[in-house]
């Protein structure tokens, strides 16, 4: 069975996509925060089926545990809605990335992004979600999502 | 390639040039993909692939549509990011059957929906609104199909997990039934399918086939569009399966227009069974006709 969210976790969620990546919240407007278990939070259609064998209803955009954090597939989706916490990676780089590596960044790349979660982009591209942490960024792409790049 | 030669007395009896056909089988059809419209544009991709130096060609019949010589599509950056959608042509039409009536659908089953193809691009032609259930039977598959939910986007979609015979009552607006068949329609990528190939095979599919097609169309609203299709060539699997759903329900089959595809017209007899003269109006996808894989789809309304 598939439930909303309690109002308290989407409101924690919004706020938080908002405060950190400067996401308006109207981009949830036509679209429901489902529960999908184990701290996951979906972002789906608002009329759904009601049914014991339904697995999940739209796509996984956040895991709450002791932080929120947002996916990959949902910074793909949005990457255009978010205006800071951008790490911007070079040709070069980003081959690395999207194989999975952990990088060094420079403050060129970090563009004054705080601690935590960051969007990793290329070019006008949202490639996916990266912590970053002293200049190191740590590579948080799903493995099944990790591949060799030969055109980009 | 070696095919049985039961398979080829078979399908010489109802194909417009068996030559061509069989000699067909023998070659991979062109790497295809479908531009997912959730998250690109057709002229972004053109524009894109163009600077990798990837020749690519919009087909004459889907302008989201393109094939390339090029095997290395898998590797760029759209196909990462799901721009892109690697799908092999026949099978995107189904979804295509019924554009008109998906931009007005607010309520979507695909019932073997696994691993998502047909899925995606019906959330694509939505635009993303209304809901699109996507149901498997297979729980391993849905993982697949997960995969492929996420990575286009396709945010008006949500995944259950039921025999598609023992799918619990609703009223859909369109349904569509991509059936588990003998696929002989693959042939041209999985050439260890003749070595498989019986008609005893084709005769188990064709039993649960009929089974699928009553619950599938029992599920929809009055008024409302099914597609059943097939990737094979077997009557069994195809016109014998919607003759026998118009025998047992009030079916109405309609007519299919996809301009510039080539299609030939169901047929109406098989194994001196005499089928509904209106099962003529399903398509049967010969691969030498458009180069692609072979299939079959039939429109019902109810």
């Amino acid at each position: 069975m598939i439930d909303n969210c309690p109002q308290a976790t989407q409101d924690k969620v919004k706020e938080y996509l908002f405060e950190r990546f400067g996401i308006s919240a109207d981009i949830f407007d036509n679209f429901a925060l489902n529960d999908g278990g184990k701290g996951r939070v979906y972002l789906g259609p608002k009329a759904i089926m009601p049914s014991h064998k339904s697995i999940c209803a739209g796509i996984t955009i956040a895991r709450i545990s002791s932080a929120i954090k947002p996916s990959t597939i949902f910074f793909q989706l949005f990457n255009k809605n978010i205006t800071k916490n951008i790490v911007r990676l070079d040709r070069e780089k980003i081959v690395k990335f999207v194989k999975g590596e952990d990088l060094e960044v420079t403050e060129t790349e970090t563009n004054q992004s705080s601690e935590g979660y960051v969007l990793v982009s290329y070019s006008d591209f949202g490639i996916g979600c990266g912590f970053l942490k002293d200049n190191q960024l740590k590579n948080l792409l799903p493995k099944s999502k990790r591949m060799g790049l030969d055109f980009y | 390639m070696d095919l049985p030669d039961k398979f080829i007395e078979r399908y010489s009896k109802i194909v417009d040039n068996p030559e061509r056909f069989f000699a067909s089988l023998g070659n991979l059809a062109p790497k295809s993909f479908r531009v997912n419209t959730i998250k690109a544009t057709n002229a972004e991709i053109e524009e894109r692939f163009e600077s990798y130096g990837i020749e690519i060609k919009k087909t004459a019949w889907y302008p989201e549509a393109y094939v390339s010589s090029n095997p290395d599509i898998g590797g760029t950056l759209e196909h990462f990011l799901g721009k892109i959608y690697i799908q092999e042509l026949a099978s995107m039409l189904p979804p295509l059957a019924v554009k008109e009536e998906l931009k007005s659908a607010n309520f979507v089953l695909d019932l073997c929906a696994a691993p998502g193809s047909k899925t995606t691009q019906i959330s694509a032609i939505m635009d993303n609104k209304g809901l699109v259930v996507a149901n498997d039977i297979n729980y391993d598959r849905i993982k697949a199909l997960k995969f492929n939910i996420e990575k286009t986007g396709s945010l008006n979609t949500m995944i259950s997990n039921f025999d598609g015979r023992k799918f619990p009552d609703n009223q859909f607006d369109v349904v569509f039934l991509d059936a588990p068949c003998s696929s002989e329609g693959t042939m041209r990528k999985s050439f260890d399918i003749s070595s498989r190939w019986s008609e005893k095979m084709i005769n188990g599919h064709a039993s649960l086939q009929k089974q699928l097609v009553l619950r599938a169309f029992d599920l929809l609203s009055p008024g409302g569009t099914m597609i059943y299709s097939t990737c094979t060539f077997a009557p069994e699997e195809d016109e014998g399966i919607v003759n026998y759903l118009v025998q047992n329900r009030e079916a109405k089959i309609e007519k299919i227009s996809i301009p510039n595809f080539v299609f030939d017209s169901g047929i109406v007899e098989w194994n001196e069974q005499k089928f509904d003269s209106d099962v003529k109006k399903a398509c049967r996808v010969w691969p030498h006709h458009n180069d692609t894989e072979g299939f079959f789809l039939a429109k019902v309304t109810k």
